[in-house]
């Protein structure tokens, strides 16, 4: 695009040092419905350009709207364009003068890498995919396991973006994805919910995820109250994926330092069991979240968080990492240091094999509104919901409602007992961080209730 | 100049021959400003600007969001819009729309000093100034955003809309150790007016006091006592509790099952209207007419005119939150509860500024008959189920009552409660109404949406901690 150029050109000018100038394009559709019918359906086109500027270690950052021309190219448009270009550049340096040093700021990357584009990251069937055809499969899937009531999203993605810097860096990289979620409902209190991602259609397995949505909501049938003490839980992919979610944002530099993680103080210790063992991956084939390199040109790759218990390494950008005399991580986001795909690393328990293993527990499907008392020491609750399946001597003997996870988030990791055999890659709207994880066995955990 | 796109977008609706054709202009300039421990971790400026177009044809609903002003681009994304409604139309709702009177309306808030007019160099100063007073915390997060949103709503039906709101946040997080164990508190401010409010919040001294009541929590705090108790709970945890069991549950497309899939669903019913909510102490309403409330407006993102909702009076439900869509569902007339976070996202029934109606107690009178109690002033973890049932609110601020008298600190009480049993529970509600700034996330796509939420001090009667 000429007017990154042109951007990137007066800004040199004017002695910035430092520039990332990011141009996305991202086309979605959406198709929203609720009880087996669609409630809207949605078509987005959205062109932005963003830019991370450094100058004499004042930092901004802005955005550059693309101009009207109306279809036209043509040389009155372009200088229309440029114009408004130099004004915005005017208007930037006047912030720059006001705004103050930060003083530990240490510049952005100036290596190159050889990217390697994601495995299965973009697919030429976004464009055309049969939408409402997807949609129906899904949503007769679910139905066929007996279920009443839908409700859920088809979302579909196709992204591309074009980021350069001013240490001479630059690539195109394209992301489509193929999302569904869906909750079933077997009567008001007794429902399933399940989704799938993919950023290729071949491995979007709707029909699936319907079919396991409507399967929950069917043997969550008739759902008692819970009674509060201590269980042993079996999280699903998805009630795990919100925990893992919280370790991949405590895992980020700017976390630590601004005294929201609760990995402060822990690199090189225990932070879970043996068992557990947790990456971000940059790289991960069709993940959600993979790219080639990260929003300062450093090629992603696969960051060990947790090695069998042992914290290893926060996420840094280049800055951060030159700060404490690092390397960075390949996990620059456009402010801070970001995740892209938290993957744990899989054990080779049966969801059926753990539930056999537990004496009291619960078999948890999904959990929804997790929040934290204290972000440092990891003190937090969050709310099973959907299937909740009571586990008496090795069996599910009934369906649970009514209850809370009131617990630890270090203490929940060291008590992980098994890890699944069985990892799926998922996004959630309680965690819309990327996961590709299996279901956990964690021992004694409280649960608590309403009082009354 | 981008109206005539607007314009542009809306013409070629009702050539396409829709039922209902709606086009959200907004524009939005402004600038943010973090400091992490006392420096400036970053600043930036945004100018955005995009449409936000609906339509209803065939009693089938679209929604299309661009933000490019390309009029071939525009009508290529209508286009599209419209055919993949058409293609779903098998499997879509009956969807219609309630009538209601239309509007051409123009209105701004008026800003003693406009917020754009002031540098960022003053607002990283009014940051760097709060910090100084709290330096002492392990952790500090603090940011300013501030900016003007412009809109331009038109519709189909001859609705026409200007309005021009300032909107200002402030959020800051402070994490303070003492002994190697630590305490965390966040905190929200917001107006939609000029910075004359951001000068009115007395960010520097709030925060120190919140510095030292975590200090003196961490230091003094005793545990809190197990059976029953009369629970007195301040304006802040008044307003969290207002919004979580009371706003959201009487939200009209939870009541329908509309945002069944995350936002999650309700307890209550359709035919909940007229039935007995809590006691008689409660009366709770939701104003977006409020003059720079963070929840303000005149209209709402339908073109509809917004007025007070009393949602329940002396306990009993008396109306739900609507917009169109469920109105039309129920029967009634829309109350203006229509809103959007951005041009880019389909409006949903949305609250404004929830609160409990003041009562008639003195503080002392909340207090003096109670002769084991605990008063929670503020809280820091809260959650509830998504039928907006069961709750549980983690106290920061807290202190034992004892025969009538506050005593020591206590350290996080827990109180996890269901709805009817809360709000039946309420004997006494204070005079004094107080509002805080908070963020309200609703719908799926995830919509924020800066609301009041508040009400006096109240007593619960007869509850156990956890």
């Amino acid at each position: 695009m000429e007017i990154l150029d042109y951007l990137m050109g007066g800004f040199a000018k004017r002695k910035v040092d430092d520039m990332v100038v990011n141009f996305i394009s991202n086309d979605i559709r959406r198709i929203k419905f609720a009880d087996n019918k669609i409630v809207n359906t949605t078509v987005e086109s959205h062109r932005d350009i963003s830019l991370f500027l450094a100058m004499n270690r004042k930092l901004l950052v802005t955005n550059f709207k693309e101009n009207i021309h109306n279809g036209k190219n043509s040389e009155r448009v372009l200088r229309a364009e440029r114009k408004r270009a130099d004004k915005f550049i005017d208007l930037t340096m006047k912030r720059f003068k006001i705004i103050r040093m930060t003083e530990d700021y240490f510049g952005i990357n100036n290596k190159k890498f050889k990217y390697s584009e994601v495995k299965d990251g973009y697919d030429r069937k976004v464009k055309t995919s049969d939408d409402i055809d997807l949609l129906e499969r899904g949503i007769n899937a679910a139905l066929k396991m007996g279920v009443k009531r839908t409700n859920g999203v088809l979302e579909i993605y196709d992204a591309a973006g074009l980021l350069k810097t001013s240490e001479g860096i630059e690539y195109k990289d394209k992301k489509s994805e193929f999302y569904f979620s869906i909750r079933s409902f077997f009567d008001k209190e007794e429902s399933g919910h399940m989704n799938c991602c993919s950023r290729i259609l071949r491995k979007f397995d709707i029909e699936r995820t319907g079919k396991e949505s409507g399967e929950i909501a069917r043997d969550s049938k008739d759902p008692k109250n819970c009674s509060k003490g201590n269980y042993d839980l079996v999280l699903s992919p998805m009630a795990f994926a919100p925990i893992l979610m919280h370790i991949g944002e405590a895992s980020s530099i700017f976390s630590v330092e601004s005294g929201l993680s609760f990995f402060s103080d822990k690199v090189e210790k225990k932070v879970g069991s043996e068992k557990l063992t947790v990456y971000d991956d940059g790289t991960l084939a069709n993940g959600i979240g993979s790219t080639k390199a990260d929003a300062e040109g450093v090629g992603t790759k696969v960051n060990t968080l947790i090695d069998k218990g042992i914290f290893k390494t926060y996420l840094y950008n280049t800055s951060t990492a030159r700060r404490y005399k690092t390397e960075s991580t390949g996990n620059a986001g456009m402010i801070s240091p970001v995740p892209w795909n938290i993957v744990v690393k899989p054990g080779k328990e049966s969801i059926n094999r753990m539930i056999k293993n537990i004496k009291k527990g619960i078999y948890v499907t999904n959990v929804w509104y997790t929040r934290f008392t204290n972000y440092h020491t990891g003190d937090f609750s969050t709310i099973p919901r959907d299937g909740a399946f009571l586990i008496r001597n090795g069996k599910i003997t009934g369906s649970l409602k009514g209850m809370r996870i009131s617990e630890n988030i270090i203490k929940m990791l060291m008590n992980i007992d098994a890890v699944g055999d069985k990892p799926v890659h998922l996004r959630t709207w309680e965690a819309d961080m990327p996961v590709y994880t299996p279901a956990v066995l964690i021992r004694n955990c409280n649960i608590t209730t309403p009082v009354l | 100049m981008y109206k005539e796109y607007a314009d542009f977008a809306l013409d070629f609706l009702k050539k396409k021959n829709v039922d209902y054709g709606e086009v959200r202009l907004e524009e939005h300039d402004g600038d943010a400003v973090l400091l992490k421990n006392g420096a400036v971790e970053i600043s930036g400026f945004d100018n955005s600007i995009g449409m936000g177009i609906r339509f209803l044809t065939k009693n089938s609903l679209g929604f299309v969001a661009i933000n490019q002003f390309d009029k071939i681009k525009i009508k290529n994304v209508l286009e599209k819009g419209l055919r993949l409604v058409k293609k779903g139309s098998k499997l879509s709702d009956h969807i219609s729309l309630s009538n209601e009177k239309i509007y051409k309306k123009k209105y701004k808030v008026y800003q003693k000093v406009k917020l754009n007019d002031v540098g960022i160099d003053e607002k990283i100063k009014l940051l760097s100034d709060v910090d100084n007073c709290v330096e002492e915390s392990l952790g500090r997060y603090l940011s300013l955003t501030t900016g003007t949103t412009k809109k331009y709503l038109i519709t189909t039906e001859g609705a026409r809309i200007n309005s021009e709101i300032p909107l200002s946040n402030f959020f800051g997080v402070l994490t303070v150790e003492v002994n190697g164990r630590t305490a965390q508190r966040h905190l929200q401010f917001g107006n939609k007016g000029g910075y004359e409010f951001i000068r009115k919040w007395r960010l520097a001294e709030v925060l120190s006091d919140e510095y030292k009541v975590l200090r003196e929590s961490l230091e003094k705090a005793e545990r809190y006592p197990k059976g029953k108790i009369d629970l007195v709970v301040g304006p802040e945890i008044t307003g969290i509790m207002v919004h979580e069991s009371v706003g959201h549950p009487l939200e009209a497309d939870r009541i329908f099952g509309r945002e069944a899939a995350q936002a999650g669903e309700s307890f209550v019913h359709r035919d909940m209207v007229g039935t007995k909510y809590g006691s008689e102490h409660v009366s709770i309403v939701d104003d977006p007419t409020l003059e720079n409330s963070p929840g303000f407006y005149l209209f709402d993102d339908e073109g509809v005119k917004t007025r007070r909702r009393i949602l329940v009076k002396n306990g009993v439900v008396n109306e739900f939150l609507h917009n169109r869509e469920t109105a039309a569902v129920m029967g009634v007339k829309s109350n203006g509860a229509a809103r959007a976070e951005n041009y880019d996202k389909e409006v949903i029934v949305r609250m404004g500024n929830t609160f409990l109606l003041p009562g008639s107690y003195s503080w002392h009178e909340l207090i003096e008959n109670i002769k084991l109690g605990v008063y929670m002033k503020s809280f820091t973890e809260w959650n509830i189920d998504d039928k907006r049932y069961q709750q549980k609110y983690v106290g920061s601020e807290a202190y034992l009552i004892k025969n009538g008298k506050l005593k020591h600190p206590i350290f996080r009480p827990v109180i996890e409660i269901t709805t009817p049993a809360l709000w039946n529970s309420i004997d006494a509600v204070g005079r004094k109404l107080k509002l805080d700034c908070a963020s309200c996330g609703k719908g799926e796509p995830m919509q924020g949406a800066p609301v009041n939420l508040g009400g006096p001090v109240m007593r619960i009667r007869d509850v156990r901690l956890s």
